[in-house]
C-alpha cells in the first residue's frame, strides 16, 4: 500500500532543516521511491515545504494560489508513481487543531489509496516556548519581553500548551501517528526524520545541529525586532508589512555583535515545565507509553537568561541600535528610506 | 515711598521666564505687598500686561474688556499698595512715543508712585541669533540663519540707545541689566531689583533648548509627515513634552557663524556702547553683554553616544506608545 507521510512539525523542532534537505535531495529520494511534491511550496520550489497547503487550510493571507494548494497536490499525487510521498509543513499542526481541516487534507489523499502516517516532533515546553518567541520575533509579531509574553500568550502557544488536543482530531481519523522527541534525536533531527520515512542512509551526518538553519537572535537583534514590531503594528497596514521586512533585515545586518538571547531562567523553566507536565505526560501515555518524561522531554540542568537587561550594551552599541530603529521609523509604508541626516549646525 | 516697577522688555531674553514667575508666585508677591494689576492683562490668569502697551500705542489688538490705562488707574485707586509691578515687553516700543510714556507715568505719579524702569537686554547679535532659534523651534522658519537674518533685521532693536533714550530722559530710575549678567537666573534677579525675597520654590534656572531638543523636534515633524495626521502629530507633541525631562541636556544650538557675529557686532556696537554711556554703566561692551561662546558642537554627532541613544530611545517610545 502506498504511504503518505504528513510531517506537521511542530514549529521549532528542526522543520526548516528537514524541509531544506527534502528539497535538496528530491531526486535522490525519488530513487528511493520517495516523492516530495512540488505543489504547495509557498515560496521556493527548491525547498521541500508545503506551507501553501497549510496556508490554504488555515485561511492564512500568505496563501498564494499560483503556488498550488490542495487541488494541485491531489492532481500531482494522482500521477505519482512512487510508493511513498512526504508532505511537510509545521503550519499543519495549527490545521490539526480543527477536525474539518484535518478531513479536508487527508480525505482526498486517503481516497487515492494512500496509508496516511502523521509525523510529529515535540520538545520540552519551556524550550519550545522560548524558541517560538524568537521565531515570532523574527516575524515582527511580538512586542513584549519574553517572560510577560510566555505567561500571557495562550493563543500563540496553544500547540505546545495542549499537545494532546493538537493531535486529537488526527487520532480520531484512525491514522497512524509517529510521535517523536526532538531531544532524543541528539541534534540530528534530519537524519532521524529521513530514517522514519525509509531513507536512513541518504544523509550520513549531512546536517547536524551546528548547521542549524534558524540561528538564534542576539539580544540587540531581538530588541530591534521587538521595538520595530510596535511601530509596524501601529503604522504599517497588514498588506504592506512585507515591504518593510527587507529594510528590517538590512538593519539587523548592521547591528554590532552581541550575545545570543536566552529567555529562560531556572525558576521560569521549572515553572513552565511543571505547569505543562500533566499535558505532556498525557501525550506520552496516549502515543508513547514506552517513554518516560525524563527521556522524552528532559529539562536542562541549568538555564542562564541572556537579555538586554542582564547584558546592557555599551553606549556606542545602544546608539547603533536606536539609530537603526530611527532609520526604520523613517522607512515609509513601501520600504523606502524617507529621512534626512541628523541635525547639524544650521 | 510707593514704587512702581515697570518691566519693559526687551523681547527675547528671559521675558517668558519672568511672566511665568509672576503668574506662579502672584500670591506670594501679594503677601509681600506687591500688586500685579489685573488691568491690561492678556488673560486674567497671565501676569502679562501687553494690553496696556496696545492701549498706549493705539494698537488695533487692544481689547477694551482687558482694560487699558484707565482701568489701571481705577485699580490702583482701589488697591493702595506700596509696590506695583507691570510687565510687558510691548512697552519697550513706547520708546518712540514719549507722550505715551508720559501718560503711563502720570497714572502712577498722580497716586504718589515713583517709577523705576527695568530692562533686560542682550547684544543685538545675540538677540537676533536667539530670535532665529526661537523661530526655528516654533517651526516658523527652516531657513539658515544667513538667509533668515536679512529679512528679519530689526533696526529698532539694533539701535537700543535710540529706543531707550525716551525712558531715560524721564529722569526716573532706569535699571539696565544684561542677559549675560544674570546667567539665566532672571526671576531671582528680577525679584532682587524689586527688593522682594525669593519664594522657596522659585524655579528659575532657564533650561534653554539644547541641540538635542531641536533634533527631537525634527524627528517628530518628519515622523508625523510620514505616518501621522494632524491629530496624531498633536498627540505625539504632547507625549514628547511629557517626556521632555528624558532628553539629555545638550549645548545650545549655535545659529550664528563667527563671521556673521563679527559683521553684525561691527554694525551695532556703537549704538550699544552709547546706551551704556547714557545709562551711566562703566562696564565695557564686552564686559556688559558678555563675549560670544563659539565652542558649541557643529553637529549632534559630536555629543556623547549615551546621550544620543537616550534621545532616540525617548523619541521611539513617544512615537510608538
Amino acid at each position: 500500500m502506498k504511504k503518505c507521510y504528513i510531517h506537521i512539525g511542530v514549529h521549532k523542532t528542526g522543520t526548516t532543516s528537514i524541509q531544506m534537505l527534502l528539497g535538496r535531495h528530491r531526486s535522490a529520494l525519488r530513487k528511493h521511491g520517495i516523492s516530495v511534491p512540488v505543489a504547495g511550496n509557498a515560496w521556493s520550489p527548491d525547498v521541500g515545504y508545503h506551507h501553501n497547503i497549510a496556508f490554504e487550510l488555515n485561511n492564512d493571507n500568505r496563501f498564494v494560489p499560483g503556488r498550488g494548494g490542495l487541488d494541485a497536490l491531489c492532481r500531482e499525487l494522482e500521477k505519482e508513481e512512487c510508493p511513498t510521498v512526504v508532505i511537510s509543513s509545521e503550519d499543519l499542526c495549527v490545521s490539526a487543531r480543527d477536525a474539518e481541516k484535518v478531513a479536508r487534507l487527508r480525505e482526498p489523499i486517503a481516497a487515492m489509496g494512500y496509508e496516511i502516517i502523521w509525523v510529529v516532533y515535540f520538545r520540552t515546553y519551556p524550550e519550545w516556548a522560548e524558541s517560538a518567541y524568537i521565531e515570532l520575533s523574527k516575524a515582527l509579531a511580538i512586542t513584549r519581553k519574553f517572560e510577560p509574553w510566555v505567561k500571557t500568550e495562550p493563543m500563540s502557544l496553544a500547540v505546545g500548551l495542549d499537545p494532546v488536543g493538537t493531535l486529537a482530531h488526527i487520532k480520531a481519523t484512525g491514522d497512524k501517528i509517529m510521535l517523536h522527541s526532538y531531544a532524543q534525536t541528539s541534534g540530528d533531527v534530519t537524519g532521524h526524520f529521513f530514517a522514519q520515512i525509509g531513507a536512513p542512509d541518504l544523509l550520513p551526518g549531512e546536517m547536524k545541529s551546528k548547521d542549524r538553519v534558524n540561528n538564534r537572535l542576539s539580544i540587540l537583534e531581538l530588541e530591534l525586532l521587538r521595538n520595530m514590531a510596535v511601530h509596524i503594528m501601529r503604522h504599517i497596514p497588514q498588506d504592506l508589512r512585507p515591504c518593510i521586512r527587507d529594510a528590517v533585515r538590512a538593519e539587523l545586518g548592521r547591528l554590532p555583535k552581541a550575545p545570543s538571547f536566552r529567555g529562560l531562567s531556572n525558576p521560569l523553566a521549572y515553572r513552565l515545565y511543571e505547569s505543562t507536565r500533566p499535558a505532556y505526560e498525557a501525550l506520552l501515555k496516549e502515543y508513547r507509553p514506552d517513554a518516560t518524561m525524563d527521556d522524552f522531554f528532559p529539562l536542562a540542568a541549568h538555564y542562564e537568561p541572556v537579555t538586554i537587561d542582564s547584558n546592557p550594551p555599551s553606549p556606542e552599541d545602544r546608539l547603533k541600535l536606536y539609530r537603526a530603529l530611527i532609520r526604520l521609523c523613517f522607512t515609509d509604508k513601501f520600504g523606502a528610506q524617507a529621512t534626512s541626516a541628523p541635525l547639524t549646525k544650521p | 515711598m510707593k514704587r512702581a516697577f515697570i518691566y519693559i522688555g526687551a523681547p527675547g531674553p528671559g521675558t517668558q521666564r519672568i511672566h511665568d514667575m509672576l503668574q506662579k508666585h502672584e500670591g506670594f508677591l501679594k503677601k509681600q505687598g506687591v500688586l500685579c494689576p489685573q488691568a491690561g492683562r492678556v488673560h486674567p490668569s497671565a501676569a502679562v500686561h501687553h494690553q496696556l502697551g496696545y492701549d498706549l500705542r493705539g494698537d488695533t489688538r487692544f481689547n477694551p474688556q482687558a482694560g487699558g490705562v484707565d482701568a489701571l488707574a481705577r485699580e490702583l485707586d482701589l488697591n493702595p499698595v506700596e509696590k506695583v509691578i507691570l510687565c510687558s515687553n510691548t512697552l519697550i516700543t513706547l520708546g518712540f512715543r514719549p507722550a505715551a510714556i508720559q501718560a503711563l507715568r502720570e497714572v502712577f505719579s498722580r497716586r504718589g508712585y515713583d517709577i523705576t524702569w527695568l530692562v533686560y537686554l542682550r547684544s543685538y547679535t545675540e538677540w537676533l541669533a536667539s530670535s532665529y532659534v526661537e523661530q526655528r523651534w516654533m517651526g516658523l522658519t527652516h531657513q539658515t540663519f544667513e538667509q533668515w537674518r536679512t529679512a528679519h533685521h530689526n533696526p529698532v532693536m539694533a539701535a537700543p540707545d535710540k529706543l531707550l533714550r525716551a525712558f531715560m530722559e524721564t529722569g526716573d530710575p532706569f535699571i539696565l541689566r544684561s542677559y549675560s549678567q544674570v546667567e539665566h537666573r532672571f526671576a531671582e534677579d528680577f525679584l532682587s531689583q524689586l527688593q522682594v525675597p525669593c519664594p522657596d520654590d522659585l524655579l528659575d534656572v532657564l533650561p534653554g533648548r539644547g541641540i538635542l531638543d531641536f533634533e527631537m523636534r525634527r524627528l517628530v515633524e518628519e515622523y508625523a509627515a510620514l505616518h501621522l495626521d494632524e491629530a496624531g502629530l498633536n498627540r505625539l507633541k504632547a507625549r514628547v513634552d511629557q517626556e521632555a525631562a528624558r532628553v539629555p541636556r545638550s549645548p545650545r544650538l549655535k545659529s550664528i557663524s563667527s563671521q556673521d557675529r563679527a559683521a553684525l557686532e561691527k554694525e551695532t556696537r556703537a549704538s550699544q556702547e552709547a546706551l551704556l554711556q547714557m545709562a551711566g554703566i562703566s562696564a565695557s561692551h564686552d564686559e556688559f553683554f558678555g563675549s560670544a561662546d563659539d565652542d558649541g558642537p557643529q553637529s549632534i554627532e559630536e555629543l556623547p553616544a549615551a546621550d544620543l541613544a537616550e534621545l532616540y530611545k525617548t523619541f521611539f517610545l513617544c512615537a510608538t506608545t
